[in-house]
């Protein structure tokens, strides 16, 4: 018994690399499948409130109600005993391959975010974040650029066109709008001087502007925040830049012929794209996994007469996940918040907004931002 | 660092468990729901009227354009992206040559305005 | 065993086989597709090589961007197969065939990419000037993305420049193009 336990240990340790990555993708993707049934479940009770009515709270656990807390499990268990169906006219193969497009995307975007810092296991530093590429947050963009053929070819897929229409509406809409997402993340390449998230978060939490205000990058450049909020809404489809696949325009436009686990596997995906582009948002703009005015130094030198070294760096990862989910959970009430509040733009409005308005916005942000960042640290 | 694998290896990994998870969802959802197929369950949507059409027509060229206009433009960003990593080390030199690779494609963007390649409708 | 050497090996048979797969379709969409995974699988071993700023800019622009217009055109013509010809092979389109194949061999060889090189250092278009006072940049192999980022702003600044002037050319092309015909019947849109 000791003897195995000893080997296993052994092996784990000898690859610590590929057992980390592994924890973490599996960390990553268990966060991603929770976010679709807590946000399915948000999303009808905020409405409720929002509309004065209570939303579902019958739905329960061995008579425990919870607050409606049972109602994305038994929406689950639903939708996977629905009859799953292939319409006549579909492509049977991009019909199927459509959700899975769109799900993969978003389970796989979301292994570009850092959870927390670095924990010291067994001697070995580990970065907890689980795909760190030199490109840094270029791999997010990278996958959201991908995200867009999910969506075209369940509107081409599905041989209807109302939903052909809705696709490319959508896919059109997705790509006016990553120009605007790129071109507002930009200046913050060069006021932070790295495209590593992991750095970005770390130079958020070194030292206070004003002396009192944290370096966030809401405060060193509001500009880009606003533009990304607004292209971060219109990238994963949420009101107000919902006309593609709201209800009404369109019938449910490229969503209109799936139905059952399709149509929940787009969800997923939308709703772990959300997560994803909050939590970019939370560490470009809000100081990611770093608590406020306690950097994670400060955090675990406080610890470290209670507990040794390697344990406090797990306390402080657990603490600066929760302080990052916090902050998503943020945006996440102002998607839905959003949603019930504003009208939908009309599709001619919504391109407008992105190639007209935000285009230009973003790229006078770079200008003035590079001027500006330039006369302050080069003289 | 003991064993520190190669960067890409996690996004691998990531695909192939994403992977199961969306195509063990669409499985389980095949095995698991019945099967009464009915002509018209599975016959074109369109408000339950029947259909006017087929879906094979086309359609305007404006998605073309806004398709075009986007690689521009997204490449004009990965090349901005690449000055952003070494402001400081290219100083006022980087910010005026981007600023004339800028102002080259604002000239563009203008041009695409004044033209109204962008008004939808 | 070498996990990125024979990661690379079967990424590029992957993309080799895909890509003859890719020119057989007789749906455009499936073949557009199947570019796509090429393009990927290709993003991949220029990773494992390595250019990590090559493989995050060839999923953002090329997967990205460059076959969204493809995919796009083809969705927007929305031709049934059947007015999309398929017939025997004709003689123009063997002799095409044979001439890529010995392309192929040509590029695959020793012989080939001697000639290739020796044109290509021959052209001297992207030759600059390192400015004055800016300090030598040179990073560690890592650090790709910054090293890409100085060759082209010490090595290649006029050919960056120039490229501003490619894409206002494109600009001026595609809307010259996409505008000619104001057709009088109506297309959705």
């Amino acid at each position: 018994m000791d003897g195995s336990l000893g080997a296993v240990a052994q092996f784990l340790e000898s690859n610590i690399g590929l057992v980390a990555a592994i924890g973490k993708i599996g960390l990553a993707l268990v966060i991603a499948l929770q976010v679709a049934p807590i946000m399915v479940w948000v999303e009808r009770r905020q409405a409720a409130f929002i509309q004065r009515r209570i939303g579902p709270n019958r739905v329960g656990i061995f008579g425990f109600k919870l607050f409606g807390l049972g109602q994305p499990l038994a929406d689950t268990i639903k939708l996977l005993f629905k009859e799953d169906f292939i319409p006549k006219q579909a492509n049977k193969f991009f019909y199927v391959l459509a959700p899975i497009v769109t799900a993969v995307m978003g389970l796989v975007a979301i292994q570009g975010i850092p959870f927390a810092k670095d924990i010291v296991v067994a001697g070995h530093t580990i970065n907890m974040q689980p795909v760190n590429l030199n490109a840094g947050f270029l791999y997010l963009f990278a996958m959201t650029a991908l995200g867009v053929y999910g969506v075209a070819l369940a509107g081409w897929s599905s041989n209807n066109k109302y939903a052909l229409l809705g696709g490319l509406r959508a896919s059109a809409q997705m790509i006016s709008y990553e120009i605007a997402m790129g071109l507002a993340l930009l200046p913050m390449v060069f006021i932070y001087g790295s495209l590593d998230l992991q750095t970005m978060i770390a130079a958020q939490s070194d030292e206070l502007l004003f002396g009192f205000l944290p370096k966030w990058g809401i405060f060193l450049s509001p500009i880009s925040f606003v533009i990304f909020v607004i292209t971060m809404f219109a990238e994963t489809n949420r009101l107000p830049f919902d006309l593609a696949e709201g209800e009404a325009e369109l019938v449910a436009g490229f969503l209109v012929e799936y139905g059952s686990m399709r149509w929940s596997l787009f969800f997923l995906g939308e709703y772990a794209m959300m997560f994803t582009l909050s939590a970019l948002t939370a560490c470009v703009f809000l100081g990611g996994y770093e608590i406020p005015w306690l950097p994670q130094t400060e955090l675990i030198s406080m610890l470290t007469p209670y507990v040794t070294y390697e344990p406090a760096t797990w306390i402080a990862a657990l603490i600066g996940l929760g302080v990052l989910i916090t902050k998503v959970a943020i945006f996440m009430f102002l998607f839905v918040q959003a949603r019930f509040t504003l009208p939908r733009f009309r599709y001619d409005q919504l391109m407008r907004v992105g190639w007209v308005y935000l285009l230009p916005l973003a790229l006078i942000n770079v200008v003035v931002l590079a001027l500006v960042v330039g006369i302050m640290r080069l003289t | 660092m003991a064993a520190s694998i190669n960067p890409y290896f996690p996004i691998l990994i990531a695909f192939v468990l994403g992977l199961l998870i969306a195509g063990g969802a669409t499985i389980a959802s095949f095995l698991l729901g019945p099967k009464k197929p009915n002509p018209a369950k599975l016959d074109v949507y369109e408000c339950g009227v029947p259909v006017v059409g087929t879906a094979r027509q086309r359609l305007s060229v404006k998605f073309y354009l806004t398709a075009i206009l986007f690689i521009l433009f997204d490449i004009e960003t990965v090349f901005l992206y690449l000055w952003a990593v070494l402001f400081d080390e290219l100083q006022w030199f980087g910010i005026v040559e981007v600023g004339l690779f800028v102002g080259t494609l604002i000239v563009g963007y203008v041009y695409i305005l004044r033209r109204g390649a962008l008004d939808w409708d | 065993m070498d996990w990125n050497f024979v990661s690379f090996v079967v990424m590029g048979i992957a993309a080799s086989i895909l890509s003859g797969t890719m020119i057989t379709r007789r749906r455009p969409v499936s073949a557009a597709m199947i570019l796509i995974a090429v393009m990927t699988l290709l993003a991949g071993m220029f990773g494992l090589l390595e250019a990590h700023f090559a493989a995050a800019a060839q999923i953002i622009v090329y997967a990205g961007a460059i076959m969204v217009v493809f995919v796009f055109v083809i969705m927007l013509l929305n031709l049934p197969p059947e007015e999309l010809r398929y017939g025997g092979i004709t003689l123009g389109e063997m002799i095409l065939i044979a001439f890529g194949v010995v392309l192929a061999i040509a590029l695959g060889t020793q012989v080939g990419q001697g000639l290739l090189t020796r044109g290509v250092e021959s052209m001297g278009l992207a030759i600059g000037q390192t400015p004055e006072g800016a300090r030598p940049l040179y990073f560690p192999p890592s650090e790709n993305v910054k090293n890409v980022a100085s060759s082209m702003f010490v090595d290649y600044l006029w050919a960056f420049e120039l490229v501003s002037f490619l894409i206002l050319a494109a600009v001026i092309g595609a809307i010259v193009i996409a505008k000619k015909r104001s057709t009088p019947n109506a297309t959705a849109s």
